[in-house]
């Protein structure tokens, strides 16, 4: 396993791909955060400001966050995609590893860049909770942590139905076009026309679930007086635990299909 | 103790749709042999090496790696290159070759080695996407020798050498055998085959149609032409005379003749003339791995 780890540090963090995207990725979710915090905007007890206070950052982080994902996700698509376009998965292959070994690399970098983005949200939460917090007591109010937990699991799970898609068309494009048009129209369309009593077990719609619209915003948005309906009560949603637990069965399920496929295929 | 034969595949096949690359081919590589697969392009021979090294499924058939149902480890033992060099064009000489050692379990110090070998230390810290695809191929012949594999199995690998590297390769191949590695060589390059092979199998649309030592192949046999001035009893003669393996006549009416091992052109000769089959010309030539193979093909 060490070795694996190794050969997955050498060929990955010297990809100009590799640090192109991530640095892409913490530019976007800083500079949203940065322009979101210059908004001033009160509505009753709800502010912006509050948003970046403990414990509600733990919250709107991971939600903030989890628009960035699909960058993750492509990311992986093409990592995935060059090891076929340069052929060195097939000369892996022959200078003796098993196919399980491949997988088992890939999904080392989904938990190196998952952990990344965990560490993103958590560190930048809790210098945003402590520069907003009224009461600076220096100790951070870690109720609602929970969220970046799950939004971890968010992102393995967004990187592995990413890692599933490339080992299925070994092409970078029609990857990130197919994977694209599946997180977006196609499995709408496929829970509302063809399976519409179990919409809300969809890989897809668990998966952008575990990171909901922040609490603060909803309870305002459904006050009395107030007619805009956003969030978790517009359509069906499997509570936290549930939608953690499927996410989680989902990922197995993913990385369980992208190692059959590489099993079963030549390369 | 170890098995005299180092790969042996069993009734392998392999269909793209309704085209057959394979035919339930058989084949044996003994162990310490340079074992040439010919064939013109399309007979299989990269398919059958691609199925060996486990990068295509084939359709029927099995193959066995040192008396072994295939599996990644027995691939540990084998240096490879199919094809065409697939190295990581982002990344360095030197790290390309590092995830080869953390592949093979073996020390980085070997890296120098290789690189000394095939002329390439200068280029250590040169990204591969820079090299010329010559220096690429050397790289990636060199790589097959990482961590002293016991059989290197060589595609086309004289693709993109200089003359220079040729001769490299060959006495490569040479030193390497003369260490007791197996070598299993694919190539068109029959003269090349023939100078350094110990043994060939030739491939013809996914069977096999001819498997031996190249000596016995080639050894006290003579091709021998002759002009007959009467071909229809030249032709009957020649069948009934006991000392030819094969004839055939070619478009410009002369014979081709592969004499048996022990027959010679004299024999033959004197044979004609007391037949009464009267003979303008004849030439006598040795039998190439080159003439056989185009044989075959015909």
């Amino acid at each position: 396993m060490r070795r694996l780890i190794q050969i997955e540090n050498i060929k990955t963090f010297s990809s100009n791909t590799f640090r192109l995207i991530i640095s892409l990725h913490l530019l976007f979710f800083v500079l949203v955060l940065l322009s979101i915090s210059r908004i001033e905007l009160s509505m009753g007890e709800f502010s912006v400001t509050r948003l970046f206070e403990f414990p509600n950052v733990w919250g709107f982080f991971p939600w903030v966050a989890s628009w960035f994902n699909l960058l993750l996700a492509v990311l992986i698509i093409v990592l995935t995609c060059n090891e076929y376009r340069y052929k060195t998965f097939r000369q892996q292959v022959m200078n003796g590893m098993h196919e399980g070994h491949l997988t088992l690399g890939k999904i080392y970098i989904i938990l190196v860049i998952a952990l990344y983005a965990f560490l993103l949200v958590f560190l930048t939460g809790l210098v945003s909770g402590w520069l907003t917090g009224v009461e600076r007591t220096g100790v951070p109010d870690l109720s609602g942590f929970h969220h970046v937990g799950i939004y971890f699991i968010q992102t393995v799970a967004y990187m592995a139905l990413a890692l599933f898609f490339a080992t299925l068309f070994k092409n970078n494009g029609l990857s990130i076009v197919l994977f694209v048009l599946y997180l977006f129209p196609g499995e709408v369309i496929i829970r509302k026309l063809i399976f519409p009593g179990i919409e809300a077990y969809f890989p897809a719609k668990v998966i952008g679930d575990l990171t909901p619209f922040p609490s603060l915003f909803t309870q305002q948005m459904t006050m009395p007086g107030n007619n805009l309906q956003i969030g978790p009560g517009s359509s069906e949603m499997l509570s936290t635990g549930a939608a953690s637990g499927l996410a989680v069965l989902y990922v197995v399920i993913f990385l369980s299909l992208t190692f059959l496929l590489l099993r079963r295929r030549s390369f | 103790m170890a098995s005299d034969t180092v790969l042996k595949i069993r009734q392998l096949s392999k269909q793209y749709g309704p085209l057959t690359a394979l035919d339930q081919l058989d084949l044996n590589v003994g162990r310490g042999n340079i074992y040439g697969l010919l064939g013109p392009n399309g007979s299989g021979k990269t398919t059958t090496l691609s199925i060996v090294m486990g990068i295509l499924r084939p359709t029927g058939g099995t193959y066995y790696w040192f008396d072994s149902k295939p599996d990644w480890r027995s691939r540990l033992r084998i240096g490879s290159l199919i094809e065409e060099p697939c190295f990581y064009p982002y990344l360095t000489l030197y790290d390309n070759l590092r995830i080869l050692t953390r592949i093979k379990g073996i020390s980085d110090d070997h890296i120098n080695q290789v690189l000394g070998s095939t002329n390439l230390l200068k280029r250590k810290y040169s990204k591969f996407r820079t090299l010329s695809s010559g220096l690429k191929q050397r790289l990636a012949i060199g790589a097959t020798l990482l961590g002293d594999p016991e059989v290197l199995v060589l595609d086309e690998p004289t693709k993109s050498l200089d003359p220079e590297g040729f001769a490299d390769l060959r006495n490569l191949i040479q030193q390497e055998s003369a260490r007791g590695k197996t070598i299993i060589l694919a190539s068109h390059i029959l003269d090349e085959v023939e100078k350094v092979c110990s043994h060939v199998g030739i491939l013809k649309s996914g069977e096999l149609v001819m498997e031996g030592n190249v000596k016995d192949i080639l050894s006290g046999k003579e091709v021998v032409y002759i002009t007959a001035d009467d071909p229809d009893i030249a032709r009957k003669v020649l069948i009934d005379s006991g000392l030819v393996d094969k004839f055939e006549q070619e478009k410009s009416g002369d014979f081709r003749i592969l004499l048996h091992k022990n027959a010679s052109s004299s024999q033959l000769n004197q044979h004609l003339l007391a037949q009464g089959v009267s003979i303008s010309r004849l030439v006598k030539q040795k039998n190439t791995l080159e003439s056989e193979f185009l044989q075959l093909m015909k």
